[in-house]
């Protein structure tokens, strides 16, 4: 069994690193796979040295090289309570997007081949976990080592922070899981989507509001030696405390080994736990998995289809069929929706705990959102599959009257998901930072769609739009497309909120100028260009 | 020391339902012996691929047993499942293949996750393969770069990588050039003189009736005809229609 989890691994890793871009670019595709995978893996380990390994040796515990990395020693204990926290989440995210993920096809293809069940469940714990760990080499590490030097620790005290740290880690990754597993299974009848929604922003709140009721003091009016004694109760019984003891007060060798013991018991029972759950849950799945289901989705799909069909018989059948479609896609597909929602929900809530004014992350942020919704939306809109495109676009006279039909909807569907999604905003920072100005409101709308469409026709004309060979799914979109996508995106949300800080709020610097006027300079000669080669593209796709 | 393998598979009474009211497949039985090619012939959606599935053990059933070599399917552990497995060789009507891995890649893979450990007889028996199905720049061309034919050759030549005892192939003609379907005929011919059981599902009743010993016809799951090609011709011994597959599929299914 391991041999064969090992080898489904191992071309995993590639799959995975022949979808990195950088690695495109690179090999292109023509090295073995044994190549590709030790080139994969040390590239990892190169990044793990520089960004890691070789600051702690440079710097030690110079005063003279630390320079700024100071700012960062108050912040221990929220970064790593914040790490294990976060990988809490982590897990439950990955838990239910596995259950979610149940019914695609390419479990059922690894089906096919000589492998049973078990060996399925095994590579996705192990494809989980070692997403856990890339992201934990890519950014913990490097965080937590700068932490460490900026509070004057020795190397040795620093490495066995970055240790525990990892190894508590998983441990919170697998109990996330399991807990996401157990509460799915509960639940059979909502979809592991929603229950992660609503578990991740009920937590939240609750957080949310305890600290806020706590900072008012309404939490323990009255009584006077609640809160301190709740404060010291916080401050010396955190995860992050308990660390900061074991590696400052060195326990014996024979407590070490205990703990040890211990750690390495409750992390094979809690892997044990999670490929039972997940196990039953495939089972479950796997015995109800056919042709039959997939019928079944597609006639509930047809009726949800033809209601809605009666619903807006008011619209033009063209427009109708296609905004339906794009409708229904994006209640199918909600994991961009749940990303959103993590990343707004996240960002507001660090922020609001760490500043009172939070207005100018929360702008950038909504940008920044609102760009990636709408261009999202148009690349569906445009990179559909062939078969599907070809038939609606046998009903219009030509390319362009198909495609501004097809990109006007997408900007309607756009609105209407994002005005709720604004609005429920201004509920949530229930001050009106952002929104006290009218012309902000109708600035930022009309900044996000020109944004979106310089977007769209980036990533256009670097997307997978095949004309020569008709058996070629074209449903996804070329990776070169999305760095182009993901990078614009973000350049031009900080463009735009750079604008808006300036224009509404006379904010300006040399910074902000700066970078006005770079941006600005770039996407005056680019966008032409790619505008041009997009719109070509596109239409040879036709 | 585990089992020899045996010569046939046992399919007895096969269900399976999605609720207590809609069937995919209900009460099926049909056995193969080993050498004998067995056609499931329906339309689509009629059952053949869901019988498939479950006798692969890609997918479980509701009721029923299938046997192979003796060992029921629902009633062995995972390591004995996979040994098994590891004699089946299955092609799904789509050409799943791994599309970023070049066919040589691909086929290395086949090979370990068969359980096969000596490299310079995997890499010998690729190579043979590759010049066999005639795949052209198997090491420098990634899978999705091929034509859909291609593909299908690949993903037969895979499933042979282990000699597997028992073939299941669901519409191995789709997507076939008639070259490409002429050398897969001779090719399952000459596999099933060897003694390997084969499996076929196909809605293309020319192909059963050159290749199939026995075949099984389903409608809505449900079986309409299970015999052997000689059974079915006798049939038309009292009539005045052409003593063919088409004629008699077309009788059953007014029937």
């Amino acid at each position: 069994m391991r041999q064969i989890v090992l080898t489904l691994l191992k071309y995993d890793i590639l799959k995975k690193a022949r979808e990195n871009l950088i690695f495109q670019f690179l090999f292109r595709n023509r090295i073995s796979v044994n190549k590709s995978v030790s080139l994969y893996l040390s590239i990892i380990f190169v990044y793990f040295c520089l960004t890691s390994i070789l600051p702690l040796f440079l710097y030690g515990n110079s005063e003279i090289l630390l320079g700024n990395l100071k700012s960062l020693a108050p912040y221990y204990h929220f970064i790593v309570n914040g790490i294990l926290v976060l990988y809490l989440f982590f897990g439950s995210y990955i838990g239910a997007m596995l259950i979610y993920n149940l019914n695609l096809y390419e479990n059922e293809y690894y089906l096919f081949l000589p492998i049973v069940l078990d060996d399925l469940v095994q590579l996705r714990i192990s494809e989980a976990v070692i997403i856990v760990l890339k992201f934990f080499i890519y950014f913990i590490s490097p965080l937590l080592i700068l932490v460490g030097l900026s509070i004057g620790w020795p190397i040795y005290w620093i490495l066995l922070i970055v240790t525990l740290v990892w190894i508590l880690m998983i441990i919170a990754f697998l109990v996330g899981f399991v807990l996401m597993l157990a509460i799915c299974k509960k639940f059979p009848n909502h979809t592991p989507d929603k229950i992660f929604i609503t578990c991740f922003l009920t937590s939240i709140f609750l957080l949310y509001g305890f600290i806020r009721l706590f900072q008012s003091g309404y939490i323990v009016q009255g009584s006077s030696t609640v809160k301190p004694w709740l404060a010291h109760f916080l401050s010396s019984n955190s995860i992050s405390v308990w660390l900061e003891n074991m590696v400052t007060q060195p326990l014996g060798l024979i407590q070490y080994l205990v703990a040890l013991l211990f750690v390495v018991f409750l992390v094979s029972y809690l892997w044990k736990l999670s490929s039972k759950s997940l196990y039953a849950m495939y089972y479950k799945i796997h015995v109800s998995v056919d042709s039959i289901t997939n019928e079944k989705k597609l006639i509930t799909y047809g009726i949800t289809f033809e209601n809605l069909n009666k619903l807006l018989h008011f619209l033009p059948s063209f427009s109708r069929i296609i905004l339906i479609k794009d409708i229904l896609a994006l209640i199918r597909k909600p994991n961009l929706l749940i990303k959103l929602l993590v990343l707004i929900g996240t960002l507001i809530f660090i922020v609001n705990l760490e500043y009172s004014y939070f207005a100018e992350p929360l702008l950038f942020a909504l940008y920044f959102s609102s760009i990636i919704v709408i261009s999202r939306l148009f690349i569906n809109a445009i990179g559909r599959e062939r078969g599907n495109i070809l038939n609606i676009r046998q009903l219009f006279p030509s390319v362009s009257k198909y495609l501004s039909a097809r990109i006007s909807i997408a900007l309607l569907v756009s609105l209407a998901i994002l005005i709720p999604f604004w609005i429920v905003i201004i509920i949530f920072t229930d001050n009106f930072l952002i929104f006290n100005n009218f012309y902000r409101i109708i600035f930022m709308i009309l900044n996000t769609i020109f944004g979106a469409i310089i977007v769209i026709f980036y990533s256009a004309s670097f997307a997978k739009f095949k004309s020569d060979n008709m058996d070629t799914s074209d449903s996804g979109i070329n990776p070169v497309a999305m760095i182009f996508f993901w990078g614009m995106g973000l350049m031009l949300s900080l463009f735009f909120y750079k604008l808006d800080l300036a224009i509404i709020d006379g904010v300006t610097n040399t910074i902000s100028l700066l970078i006005l006027f770079l941006i600005g300079v770039i996407i005056l000669i680019c966008t032409p260009l790619f505008w041009y080669l997009g719109k070509r593209r596109i239409r040879n796709y036709f | 020391m585990g089992k020899q393998w045996g010569n046939m598979l046992k399919a007895t009474n096969l269900s399976k339902s999605y609720d207590n009211n809609t069937f995919a497949v209900r009460d099926v039985s049909f056995a193969v012996e080993q050498g004998t090619i067995l056609a499931f012939l329906g339309h689509n959606g009629a059952g053949k691929s869901t019988i498939l599935k479950m006798i692969s053990g890609t997918i479980n059933m509701n009721s029923g047993q299938v046997l192979i070599n003796g060992s029921d399917l629902s009633k062995i552990d995972s390591g004995e499942l996979r040994k098994i497995k590891q004699k089946i060789g299955f092609i799904s009507e789509n050409n799943d293949l791994l599309e970023y891995l070049t066919a040589w890649e691909y086929l290395f893979y086949i090979g370990k996750l068969y359980g096969i450990e000596d490299e310079e007889y995997l890499v010998q028996k690729m190579q043979k393969l590759i010049q066999e199905f005639d795949i052209t720049q198997a090491k420098s061309k990634s899978i999705g770069e091929y034509s859909s034919g291609l593909k299908k050759r690949i993903a037969l030549a895979s499933i042979m990588i282990n000699r597997p005892n028992l073939l299941l192939l669901d519409e191995p003609t789709v997507h076939l050039d008639p070259i490409g379907v002429k050398l897969l005929k001779q090719y399952l011919k000459e596999r099933s003189k060897e003694g390997t059981a084969i499996i076929l599902a196909t809605h293309r009743l020319e192909i059963a009736e050159q290749l199939a010993d026995q075949i099984l016809m389903i409608n809505f799951g449900e079986k309409l005809f299970y015999g052997t090609m000689m059974e079915m011709h006798s049939s038309f011994q009292d009539s005045q229609e052409e003593n063919s597959l088409e004629n008699f599929y077309s009788k059953l299914i007014k029937t």
